[in-house]
């Protein structure tokens, strides 16, 4: 009776409670006139966040994501040297042509004079190349300002009093704030291919090829003029939206370009540079893919867990000898792949690991090594030196004899406070 | 496995009080029932048992497994300390209780998610409380008990759908710390 009598009277006085706690960021804008004075060369910075590479001669142009650009001499691979560092906002993607690195500055696409590395100097812009980065962790960016830093926040809000774990699709959006929708996937790379410039990564989203610059946004190639390198002029934009997915990456190979998308690879001509013709597509499971060629086959990397959305981790093989007929040929399952690259006949993905195949016969590949790296994004091979950027720094291994490539040297990550 | 284990704890003690055959000073003590569990969001029954030992006759000390089904079903484990206020045949009592709340969750990626992974952790459980016990025989009473109980339930929640090109939203984790308080009538017996 006294329990009754004590339940009835306290139970409206007891309440349950739910707390979520998050970090979250809010912008540093400055208006784009002032960031685009600022762009100049300046010490060397610590490597942080490493993001896609880009080489030319024995210099590697190594992007600080969301910040600049490293510029680092591997004259001696075994000892690379940190030479200085260009702040440039968004950055995430270049391509360097007489002299000129081509860098995305969130929306716009810059044109920077770097014949002399002490003194650079920002020559033009292309405003609005890439609209879909004005929305950026859930702000919207007005026109004519650019993020330079983000504040980061630790809050903690009431999440209710009845917890529903396993049902919470899509909790990035609302918590980091409404007005973002998953525009783009920027997370082109490339395996290495000479462009007569210079090389990229796979992941790369901007190439050069006969004097033209092409780099994709979500849904378009965007094909420039840089006969007057310091004055990229757009010449056009070919549409590769097919109702889904977006574009990722962009890779050249003789007179085509091939571009990853989230839902599978396009094939483009660029016999008439001017003018990219869509010669064939090939759909795949969707994921995020940065693509590779070696005019006989395509190399595919299907990743999951990211915007790109897909639950499939592999590597996809496809017979490309037919160029109108792409036929998959072979998938080799991986933990979660990004970049890579391919040199004669060997084949370097970056996986959990780094791993590097005798891809001799691309239908029935041979691991030879596996080696050990934090989260392996990005790759270049030539010339018997691969160099890789990963979550804990940047590698330079000696590949000579691909069964036992050595690790030469690694900047390491140097963690903010 | 654990069903058969959480079985076997739960008659283990009425087996071996029964085999006690001599009054110690230091005797074992198990104190079993179900409980009626009222809170905010709704009412559950549970099931508890703790097994300890009785020492300077009206102190019980003793380990806790029960089952809690409120809100999240979780298996609490704690230490009871019941003290008796008296030696007569309807005997009052206080109790308390502490120790950890495991949920039955386990961590993992949920079927069909690939974009969020589940780590759930074990919280604080803690509950007090009087009642009244009656003896039935020389060894075997019979309590009713109210009290406040409190457990928490903690996870976090990463989600893997990164921001590609923004770094600075590329770890989005969430912690997640509930509270539930309840009243808690408990019907047992002690052996």
């Amino acid at each position: 009776m006294l329990a009754a009598i004590l339940l009835l009277t306290l139970k409206s006085c007891i309440k349950d409670s739910g707390k979520m706690s998050y970090t979250y960021y809010t912008p540093i804008v400055h208006t784009s006139a002032s960031v685009r004075a600022s762009i100049k060369n300046d010490i060397a910075q610590p490597i942080q966040n490493p993001g896609k590479i880009y080489i030319i001669g024995t210099t590697i142009f190594l992007a600080e994501k969301e910040k600049g650009i490293h510029i680092i001499d591997y004259s001696n691979p075994s000892s690379p040297v940190n030479k200085g560092f260009i702040f440039i906002p968004g950055n995430e993607d270049m391509a360097i042509n007489n002299n000129i690195l081509y860098v995305d500055c969130y929306t716009d696409l810059m044109a920077i004079d770097i014949s002399n590395l002490n003194h650079i100097v920002l020559k033009n812009y292309a405003a609005n190349i890439y609209p879909e980065r004005s929305y950026i962790n859930g702000y919207s960016i007005d026109s004519g300002f650019v993020v330079t830093d983000w504040i980061k926040r630790d809050t903690v809000i009431n999440a209710g009093t009845s917890p529903n774990p396993f049902n919470y699709y899509g909790i990035g959006y609302t918590m980091l704030g409404s007005a973002y929708s998953p525009a783009a996937a920027n997370t082109s790379s490339s395996g290495s291919s000479a462009t007569g410039t210079g090389t990229s990564g796979s992941m790369s989203k901007l190439t050069i090829l006969n004097n033209h610059l092409y780099t994709i946004d979500s849904y378009n190639l965007l094909a420039f003029n840089i006969s007057n390198p310091a004055s990229p002029a757009l010449l056009n934009s070919t549409n590769l939206h097919l109702g889904i997915g977006e574009t990722e990456t962009i890779y050249p190979f003789q007179d085509k370009l091939f571009i990853g998308s989230t839902t599978g690879m396009f094939i483009l001509s660029i016999a008439n540079p001017d003018n990219p013709t869509l010669l064939t597509t090939f759909t795949h499971a969707t994921a995020c893919d940065p693509v590779i060629t070696d005019g006989k086959n395509a190399y595919i990397t299907l990743h999951s867990g990211t915007v790109c959305s897909g639950i499939k981790n592999e590597l996809e093989i496809v017979n490309i000898s037919d160029i109108l007929n792409p036929v998959l040929s072979a998938t080799y399952p991986m933990t979660q792949p990004y970049g890579l690259s391919k040199d004669s006949n060997t084949l370097f993905v970056c996986d959990d690991v780094l791993k590097i195949y005798d891809a001799s016969n691309a239908n029935a590949l041979t691991l030879l090594q596996s080696i050990p790296m934090n989260s392996p994004y990005d790759i270049i091979c030539q010339n018997g030196i691969a160099i890789v950027t990963a979550a804990d720094g940047l590698y330079m291994l000696n590949y000579s004899n691909p069964s036992e490539t050595k690790i030469l040297s690694k900047l390491p990550v140097i963690s903010s406070k | 496995m654990k069903s058969i284990l959480i079985i076997f704890f739960f008659l283990y003690p009425a087996l071996f009080a029964n085999a006690q055959k001599k009054e110690k000073k230091i005797q074992f003590a198990s104190l079993t029932g179900i409980s009626f569990i009222a809170g905010e969001n709704s009412n559950n029954m549970g099931i508890q048992t703790v097994n300890g030992i009785r020492f300077k006759k009206s102190w019980i000390i003793g380990l806790g497994l029960a089952y809690d089904p409120y809100q999240v079903p979780s298996i609490p484990v704690f230490l009871e300390l019941w003290k008796y206020l008296g030696q007569k045949n309807y005997s009052p009592f206080m109790y308390a209780d502490a120790g950890r709340n495991i949920t039955m969750h386990s961590s993992r990626y949920p079927s069909g998610n690939v974009y969020e992974s589940y780590h759930f952790t074990a919280a604080n459980y803690v509950e007090a409380g009087i009642g009244i016990s009656k003896s039935f025989t020389k060894k075997t009473k019979v309590f009713l008990s109210a009290g406040y109980s409190s457990k928490q339930f903690n996870y976090d929640m990463t989600s893997k759908y990164i921001f590609y090109y923004y770094p600075s939203s590329g770890n989005n984790s969430y912690h997640y710390a509930y509270t539930f308080q309840r009243l808690a009538i408990k019907l047992g017996i002690e052996l």
